[in-house]
């Protein structure tokens, strides 16, 4: 390719000339400028003009338009977005074609990246709305991260039951708060944007009851948010918008909640409701919770559950054995602004160890390591799929899977537990994007261009979504059924 | 290699009127006698001088891919950057380089910056070359695909229903371009 650039600005001719003595003449004819740049050098200018210049290079000449089209040059560009690269290529790759998602991924080298950089760059943005439990995250999926949070359950109250003028009020408040925050240079207005929303994990038994409530429960968020006059709603569950941050399809999703703690299975992103979602009663709340008991304990007092809190994220861990961390000196204080100076011990890691031994803080269920086995255990019994190993890869998500040392500790507790062929390959991954991961999932999804939704590019991405027609049509023949 | 820099460096620092140069002779014949700092910035010379033992300080270098009118713009570049590095070893004062930088490449014409481009290429000057590819890469921003082609003296081989429809798929490129 590279010598292709210079071939074509020389050009050997044999010309006849009437003057000369030898008849026939070897004229060394050049276009344009006396030598042409190597490729190599066109090729870093290029990349300096940066990638819509660079696209618009395509036409100066048929060798210019297949130098420009390198894909190596796209993928520096698209390596220089918000997006971190493994992101993009795993949504380009895996997501694309929608739900339910290829078990075989699309090839690399099927792919032109400046098509696909084009076609992202003309991807409509999407809100963002992840009504996670405990908080709310919101914002631009342009945005490299969410632009706000709420205090979804102190605000709203529980808004995993489908209560018409909650969820309005809910989404409505959302939508106003975004309008007021002075980054967005746009009009977030309902009607102009598509909205990718999160559903609770909630209704997860695999019994006709529990596919009731959800179905009532996503009806419920699809007529509040048509009713605001969204155009297109796609609504995907927690779980696999934590699994998709990871840029994965398959494992198994342990996402500590505000109060519930579950540990979901998913296959190609359907989630096995048949093999079993488990449940632990033990949540942000009680972690927190059991802190502040501690401290009282302590004698160490604090003003607010806001300083409790800041305390749990800036100095508890998790234990690699709880044991021997008992002997050991752990002592280390933070600033908490307006309170003061906190020193903590041995409350550092007693408060997320009520995750492995739920009974230290009072509560009669299982340890998280002894749920995520025995989901482990009914993944291997149930043999889905080809190979048994899709459901070895667990993804922590939720603010207070961010404590450090959690990911190693369950690691260690699962390998325990478990027998070889279940334990062996298992891997245990921290919340990619910390609290806001599902957010992020959901980032992923808004800003692929989808196959389906070449000629209409003003609304939104096909198979992921559903617009207001649809839904109509779809409420409509389920009133007939 | 490393003798023939010790000696003459103590040589320099002995006599400090007569500094050592080097011969570098163009395409079109004339022949260049640079400060030794100065010509060591060309990674070209440097690998030369070090590669080869019996060369003399008399040997005259042969550079059949530079002509005269680059070799002028590339010592000028050269030689200020020497400067610099004189006055502050430690770091080179950015403001003042900046300001050179912009005043030197103003006063060049698309013509002489390509040309420039090609010699620091095959004298292998890296900081001249990264610094000249940005300029080149500044000047056909935000330009239509008529001026590239005239910048870089490409012929269009695409007849205008090819160009159309290349036009059409790029649609998401062509907002906001200047005009020439």
């Amino acid at each position: 390719m590279g010598v292709g650039v210079d071939q074509d600005a020389f050009e050997w001719r044999v010309v006849d000339s009437a003057d000369s003595n030898n008849g026939l003449v070897v004229v060394f004819v050049v276009y344009g400028i006396v030598r042409s740049l190597p490729f190599d050098i066109l090729m870093q200018i290029v990349t300096l003009i940066g990638p819509k210049e660079a696209a618009r290079m395509s036409l100066v000449s048929k060798s210019w338009r297949s130098f420009v089209s390198d894909n190596r040059l796209w993928i520096y560009f698209l390596q220089n977005q918000t997006e971190p690269w493994d992101s993009t290529f795993f949504a380009e790759t895996m997501l694309r074609s929608g739900y339910p998602i290829q078990t075989y991924p699309t090839h690399m080298t099927e792919l032109s990246y400046m098509h696909i950089y084009g076609q992202r760059s003309q991807v409509p943005g999407s809100v963002i709305i992840d009504g996670g439990s405990g908080y709310c995250k919101f914002g631009w999926s342009k945005y490299a991260c969410p632009s706000g949070a709420s205090a979804t359950f102190l605000e709203f109250g529980n808004i995993e039951s489908p209560l018409y003028s909650r969820m309005r009020h809910f989404f409505t408040t959302i939508y106003s708060r975004m309008l007021t925050i002075s980054l967005y240079r746009m009009q977030v207005k309902p009607s102009t944007q598509p909205i990718v929303v999160s559903l609770p994990i909630c209704h997860y038994d695999d019994t006709e009851n529990a596919k009731a409530s959800r179905r009532q429960l996503k009806d419920c968020i699809y007529q509040v948010l048509f009713d605001i006059n969204v155009p297109a709603v796609c609504a995907l569950n927690q779980a696999t918008l934590a699994l998709y941050a990871a840029r994965r399809t398959s494992g198994i999703v342990v996402n500590i909640g505000f109060q519930v703690t579950s540990v979901v299975p998913i296959l190609n992103g359907k989630v096995m409701r048949k093999v079993g979602v488990e449940f632990i009663g033990l949540g942000a709340l009680k972690v927190t919770g059991f802190l502040r008991s501690l401290l009282q304990q302590n004698n160490i007092k604090f003003e607010s559950l806001y300083t409790v809190r800041s305390l749990k994220e800036k100095l508890c861990y998790v234990a690699a054995d709880y044991k021997t961390e008992l002997l050991r000196n752990t002592q280390a204080s933070m600033e908490v602004t307006g309170e003061g100076q906190y020193t903590l011990t041995k409350e550092r890691f007693q408060t997320g160890e009520i995750l492995f031994q739920p009974h230290m803080a009072g509560v009669r269920t299982m340890g998280l390591d002894q749920a995520v086995a025995l989901c482990m255990d009914h993944c291997y019994a149930a043999e889905l799929g080809g190979d048994d190993s899709w459901f070895k890869t667990v993804i922590l998500a939720g603010g207070t899977a961010c404590l450090p040392g959690l990911a190693e500790r369950l690691d260690k507790e699962l390998h325990k537990l478990l027998p070889p062929p279940i334990s062996n390959g298992i891997r245990v991954i921290p919340p990619p994007n910390g609290a806001d991961t599902a957010w992020f999932g959901a980032k992923l999804i808004s800003n692929v261009r989808y196959l389906t939704a070449k000629n209409i590019s003003s609304t939104f991405p096909g198979p992921w979504c559903m617009t207001k027609k649809q839904f109509r049509r779809k409420t409509r023949f389920n009133l007939m059924r | 290699m490393s003798s023939s820099i010790a000696s003459s460096s103590s040589s320099s620092s002995s006599s400090s009127k007569k500094e050592k140069k080097i011969s570098l002779k163009t395409s079109d014949g004339e022949v260049f006698e640079v400060e030794e700092p100065v010509a060591m910035q060309l990674e070209i010379v440097r690998s030369f001088f070090a590669d080869n033992e019996d060369v003399t300080e008399q040997t005259v270098m042969p550079l059949p891919n530079v002509s005269t009118a680059a070799m002028h713009g590339i010592l000028e570049y050269c030689r200020a950057h020497e400067e610099f590095r004189r006055r502050m070893p430690e770091a080179a004062p950015e403001e003042e380089v900046r300001a050179f930088e912009a005043g030197y490449v103003d006063r060049k014409s698309n013509e002489e910056l390509k040309e420039m481009i090609l010699a620091a290429n095959y004298l292998n000057i890296s900081k001249l070359l990264d610094f000249l590819t940005g300029v080149a890469a500044k000047r056909i921003e935000n330009k239509s695909v008529e001026y590239v082609r005239a910048f870089f003296g490409v012929e269009n081989d695409f007849t205008p229903e090819e160009e159309a429809n290349l036009r059409r798929e790029y649609e998401w490129a062509f907002e906001g371009v200047d005009e020439d």
